[in-house]
């Protein structure tokens, strides 16, 4: 998990073109956006493109739950992990 | 007998059944035109025995918007569309005069009179904010003429631009595009990615679906896996920032028609809109001010704009677009900002902005509003704000004066938490979209002689000057060793002027490299303190490959580099350190 979420800090600050951001600047728990890192809903749409190719992994179309999994970097990661192998999430 | 398109004023008065479906909600509940009716009917009359004169629509949920305009229209108030919902700015435009009151279906944290409209389904319009309202400013006295519709867009003074149009205006238009494309809605559902807190999103989510009986959802379509979430027949109301944005590995849907708008769309988007949605998009060509100006088939014409009926352009000398129509409050040519080139058929290509208002993402963006928003942080003495393309994302970067002490306090904590805490800075005030996302620091804003800001200077500073996208092949036998591998980016600040026609990596780049990478990678105590001798035998270009080999001589204090393209060495030397 933890490996899973540095990748994701990777994607975040090789996608987004913010000047200077360290993957140790996001804080895995804090808010992705409004707060927190305040990113856009562009941001949101090329996070998901990004997410999906690496990943290999699919967004509902309702949006409810779309918006909880893109809450933070935990909650993607937790949401990655239990599409990549959704037994061992089951237990 | 005529129905459809319906006028505004009709639509509360249509012969429809009660059960006709006005709009869907987010989970498909569908939201029917006897509650739709019973809600804007309740409010009109709440409306009606209020002595406030205008009203800003501050709302989530279309339909709830709509029943508020509809109910303001019936109540001859005037509606104010300020096109967001930050209640900072609000506050701001309320103390300004810009409306009496708020209808609204959020808990926005504004000090005016705010009269919430529920969305319980009820149909009942409930008054929320008991504290009555004392005007900041006198309320608008109530006048016989007919009440008015204002819009705010980005104006290029960095103060948002206040357009008022008349119901008629309104009017006018809708009955165009319902004429023009309200054929394609029937049997389908209206759905938007753009808000309809904007004259766009509003005239074709909301305002056409209704005056043409066709119900639209209520919410907005944030990405392209909610439409497959759809289980009807739909058109969807889009801008170039969500086609350019479809996964072309999802299953490619049957939309019905595409509308376009906000900017400009890429050929390539709109052939990829045409594959994965199954319809080439019509795009149209408006603004706030004049509202719709021209189209394009994309199925047909990528490059030209055709006007739309009615609409008269014609080009300054600059290229400076000027439009007549009968949308505009009257028979003047109104004058734009932006630049066209005209074709003898009246057809005409876009070719820029004039002012310093810039498109991100279809939102304007005004320049000086984001530096006022900077230079009112405090430590920040100077800014100069500027858009800023990197591979295909344009977006709004800041050069930055800053006072001592936040000098050092950006020295300290780095420019990635710094840039974070300017951003939490500008989330009350500005769109996302207009926060920058780069900035640089400088001791003072590079002018020109005439004292104007000097855009290609601001625009070097954010050049790289390192390369990118480094490769670090091992060398496990020697740890006093480095090779790195790395492609030389056309656009390092080092190629500009060096030389115009044959740019060439320049000796003094070759040196900093080396100092940077052995400082960063093999001794970070060491810098530079002189050179010992260095040999150019190939000049290295744009694009070429480059392998730079770094051994440190940690007892000598020497550095030894070479640079090699290929097996042919460009360059050799010797750094002493210190």
């Amino acid at each position: 998990m933890d490996t899973l979420v540095k990748e994701i800090k990777q994607l975040i600050v090789g996608t987004l073109n913010l000047e200077g951001l360290t993957p140790e600047d996001i804080e895995t728990d804090a808010p992705l956006f409004r707060e927190g890192l305040g990113l856009d809903s562009i941001d949101a749409l090329e996070l998901g493109l990004v997410l999906k190719n690496k990943y290999k992994i699919s967004f509902s179309s309702e949006d409810q739950e779309t918006r909880k999994h893109f809450y933070s970097v935990a909650t993607l990661a937790k949401f990655i992990a239990s599409q990549r192998n959704p037994d061992a999430f089951q237990q | 007998m005529r129905v459809f398109p319906l006028k505004f004023e009709e639509i509360l008065d249509a012969p429809h059944a009660a059960d006709k479906v006005v709009s869907i909600q987010k989970n498909g509940t569908k939201r029917t035109f006897g509650q739709f009716k019973k809600t804007a009917l309740a409010l009109a009359e709440i409306l009606s025995s209020r002595r406030e004169k205008s009203f800003a629509l501050c709302f989530d949920n279309a339909a709830l918007h709509a029943a508020a305009f509809l109910a303001a229209y019936r109540a001859n108030k005037n509606v104010v569309l300020p096109g967001h919902n930050r209640a900072a700015v609000l506050n701001e435009q309320h103390a300004a005069g810009a409306f009496d009151a708020i209808l609204t279906d959020l808990p926005l944290a504004t000090d005016c009179l705010k009269i919430h409209v529920g969305d319980d389904m009820s149909g009942e319009a409930s008054l929320l904010d008991e504290k009555e309202c004392h005007p900041t400013h006198p309320l608008n006295s109530e006048s016989a003429e007919e009440s008015n519709v204002t819009f705010f867009t980005s104006g290029s003074s960095g103060v948002s631009k206040k357009v008022s149009k008349t119901r008629a205006q309104l009017r006018v238009e809708n009955e165009l595009h319902a004429a023009h494309w309200g054929q394609r809605l029937p049997g389908s559902a209206v759905l938007g990615t753009t808000s309809h807190l904007h004259l766009y999103g509003f005239q074709f989510r909301v305002l056409l679906p209704l005056s043409m009986g066709v119900p639209f959802n209520e919410h907005l379509i944030e990405y392209h896996e909610q439409l497959h979430g759809i289980s009807s027949d739909f058109c969807l109301v889009s801008s170039p920032a969500f086609l350019k944005r479809l996964d072309t590995t999802l299953t490619p849907l049957q939309c019905r028609f595409i509308l376009c708008a906000g900017g400009v769309l890429p050929p390539e988007t709109a052939l990829l809109a045409q594959k994965i949605l199954g319809v080439a998009p019509l795009e149209i060509f408006g603004s706030t001010e004049a509202g719709a100006m021209a189209w394009r088939d994309t199925a047909i014409d990528r490059e030209f704009w055709t006007p739309l009926p009615g609409v008269e352009i014609k080009s300054g000398d600059d290229g400076r677009l000027s439009i007549r129509s009968p949308f505009l409050p009257d028979s003047n040519y109104l004058l734009t900002d932006d630049k066209i080139e005209t074709k003898e058929d009246g057809r005409f290509r876009l070719a820029g902005r004039l002012d310093r208002v810039v498109k991100i993402e279809e939102k304007r963006v005004s320049l000086v509003d984001v530096e006022t928003r900077l230079r009112a942080i405090e430590g920040i003495d100077d800014v100069a704000a500027l858009p800023l393309t990197v591979g295909t994302r344009t977006f709004i970067a800041a050069v930055l004066v800053l006072d001592k002490t936040t000098l050092s306090h950006f020295r300290k904590i780095g420019v990635g938490k710094f840039l974070l805490e300017i951003r939490g800075h500008l989330r009350e005030t500005l769109e996302p979209v207009a926060i920058p996302r780069r900035i640089r620091v400088v001791p003072r804003i590079p002018e020109s002689t005439q004292g104007k800001r000097h855009a290609a200077a601001l625009e070097s500073l954010f050049l790289p000057e390192k390369p990118l996208g480094i490769e670090r092949i091992p060398c496990p036998e020697n740890p006093s060793s480095v090779i790195l591998k790395f492609k030389l980016d056309p656009d390092l600040i080092w190629f500009r002027g060096h030389f115009a026609t044959h740019p060439l990596l320049p000796g003094v780049a070759q040196l900093r490299w080396a100092e940077h990478f052995a400082t960063e990678m093999l001794a970070p105590d060491l810098t530079f303190s002189h050179l010992v001798s260095l040999k150019f035998l190939k000049p290295l270009v744009p694009n070429d490959t480059v392998r730079l080999q770094l051994n440190l001589d940690a007892g000598a204090k020497l550095l030894e580099f070479s640079y090699k393209c290929g097996e042919e060495t460009a360059s050799f030397g010797k750094i002493r350190m210190k």
